[in-house]
């Protein structure tokens, strides 16, 4: 019940600490626009459908990504964990591109792929990858050895070994690696979206900028936190379903 | 001898990885001959790469992206640092402000970046903004954490003594919150960078970002991916230089070799 409680008075008081400032301080709405005007342009946004195009064309694009990226960081993943020669030579070369600004490749993907849904899927794509693959090929290596063992002498073959032990073990890693990658796929998008696009929730906020419509600006902020917050909690529910143990 | 080998093979094989990933760019597009626009040859862009730095055309723009990082960096760390230190030491403030911090790191941070920018306006100014809110989240998620799992019975050692809180928090708290503090700032120096970025794609007249989008934009793909290789190379060597300052400072810490750390890559 605290547990519950608590966030929400939090909320509350924030709510108010910014109403009342915007209030009494006659904030310009063009700088911080009151509560009040970010719920109405939410109301326009998404109940009178201004926004559902964006939030349609950004998940579409997000959840293309997604699946492309994770499933090549999964894919990898478990290759190079069965084959520890292979992952010698890739695997550093993965962790330093980690540590790069992968994104910086979007204006070249628009170059390449056009300003359509294309260029945003491969970016989300791109981002996914890398904790997806990580967190597989750290998992991989996670499993019990005497459990290892066991199979090993009982003559198992690589595969069953992979489907019973190795696999299973694995698989909390890569929910894990899925869960940081079903929001960086949003972030990827937006991100392209901001370079060039024709629509978008990216596109929305930086096209809004120009015009100075804070509120509806702060409207799609929210739209896509809260998209990136159900992602991330069917993730969640999928991992808690499908990793039982 | 086989650890001296065993080391060589793993400073190598990456190495040999890359040269031939570049012979593969390299034969493709003397193969296929793309129009240069699309793909340039691997040679122009390292030679592009070479006169930007040497001759210099590229120099202010790397010079603006470090310089907004840094600064941005130094502030959101600093923020980070002293909002965690104060919300665990004081449980009412982390009470009510802990759960706000979670909320607003449920926001996707870059996404922010064109309402920086209509605060905080053209110039170096909304990168460091940027910059400085993105580093924020993911050292601050560490540092809390660093700072609350400390050994109980060390802890009671301290109270039996009658430490003093400052007392506490040097000698004890800080030091066993070290190396999750650095794998923080590991996470925060990448993060660094990436919001710079973003932020020059948005606004800027100057900056990697803006270098590479503008010649794209111009078609000039040669030199957007020098650029992009240049910002790879500074990712590369800040976070090679905040762990090798982990390493020295907390000595006291291995940790776990080959496997990278799980560290909840907070979402940017």
């Amino acid at each position: 019940m605290r547990r519950i409680l608590a966030p929400l008075a939090a909320l509350t008081v924030l709510l108010a600490v910014w109403h009342y400032s915007v209030f009494f301080f006659s904030v310009d709405p063009t700088v911080l626009p009151s509560p009040a005007d970010v719920g109405s342009a939410l109301y326009t946004g998404l109940v009178r459908g201004t926004l559902h195009v964006h939030v349609l064309a950004t998940l579409k694009a997000a959840a293309m990504g997604f699946v492309v990226g994770c499933c090549a960081g999964v894919g990898l993943g478990v290759l190079l964990g069965e084959f520890r020669v292979g992952a010698r030579f890739i695997f550093p070369v993965v962790v330093a591109l980690q540590a790069m600004p992968v994104v910086a490749i979007a204006p070249l993907l628009i170059v390449w792929l056009g300003i359509g849904t294309e260029s945003k899927v491969f970016l989300a794509a791109i981002v996914c990858f890398f904790p997806t693959f990580v967190n597989t090929f750290s998992g991989m290596h996670a499993s019990k050895s005497e459990l290892l063992d066991l199979y090993k002498a009982a003559g198992a073959s690589r595969w069953l070994t992979l489907r019973d032990v190795k696999l299973p073990s694995a698989a909390h890693f890569i929910f894990t690696g899925l869960q940081i990658a079903v929001v960086l796929s949003l972030t990827g998008c937006v991100v392209g979206e901001f370079i060039a696009a024709t629509s978008g929730l990216g596109y929305v906020i930086k096209s809004l900028a120009g015009q100075l419509d804070v509120s509806m600006m702060f409207a799609a902020i929210f739209t896509l936190s809260a998209l990136g917050m159900a992602c991330g909690l069917l993730v969640r529910t999928l991992h808690r379903a499908i990793v039982f143990w | 001898m086989l650890r001296v080998t065993d080391k060589l093979v793993s400073l190598l094989a990456p190495l040999f990885t890359i040269t031939v990933l570049f012979l593969t760019w390299y034969a493709a597009v003397t193969l296929f001959k793309p129009p240069s626009h699309l793909i340039p040859s691997p040679d122009d862009v390292l030679l592009r790469l070479w006169s930007g730095i040497v001759g210099g055309d590229m120099l202010p723009h790397i010079g603006a992206t470090i310089t907004a990082s840094l600064i941005g960096y130094c502030i959101g760390v600093a923020i980070a640092l002293s909002l965690a230190i104060l919300l665990t030491e004081f449980p009412v403030l982390e009470n009510s402000f802990y759960p706000l911090v979670l909320c607003f790191q449920s926001i996707p941070k870059v996404s922010i970046a064109p309402l920086v920018f209509v605060w905080v306006g053209f110039g170096m100014q909304s990168q460091v903004a940027l910059v400085a809110l993105i580093c924020f989240f993911p050292l601050f998620t560490s540092a809390f954490a660093g700072l609350k799992s400390v050994d109980p019975n060390l802890s009671n050692m301290f109270r039996v003594s009658n430490a003093g809180r400052l007392h506490t928090m040097l000698h004890l708290r800080i030091p066993s919150a070290a190396p999750q503090l650095f794998v923080g700032l590991e996470i925060s120096a990448s993060f660094a960078l990436v919001g710079c970025v973003v932020m020059e794609f948005i606004n800027a007249t100057q900056g990697t970002g803006f270098l590479i989008v503008n010649s794209s934009n111009t078609l000039d793909t040669t030199t957007s991916i020098a650029a992009m290789f240049a910002l790879g190379i500074l990712g590369l060597i800040s976070s090679a230089l905040v762990r090798a300052a982990g390493q020295k400072i907390v000595f006291w810490h291995r940790p776990a070799t080959n496997i990278v750390n799980l560290a909840p890559r907070s979402a940017l």
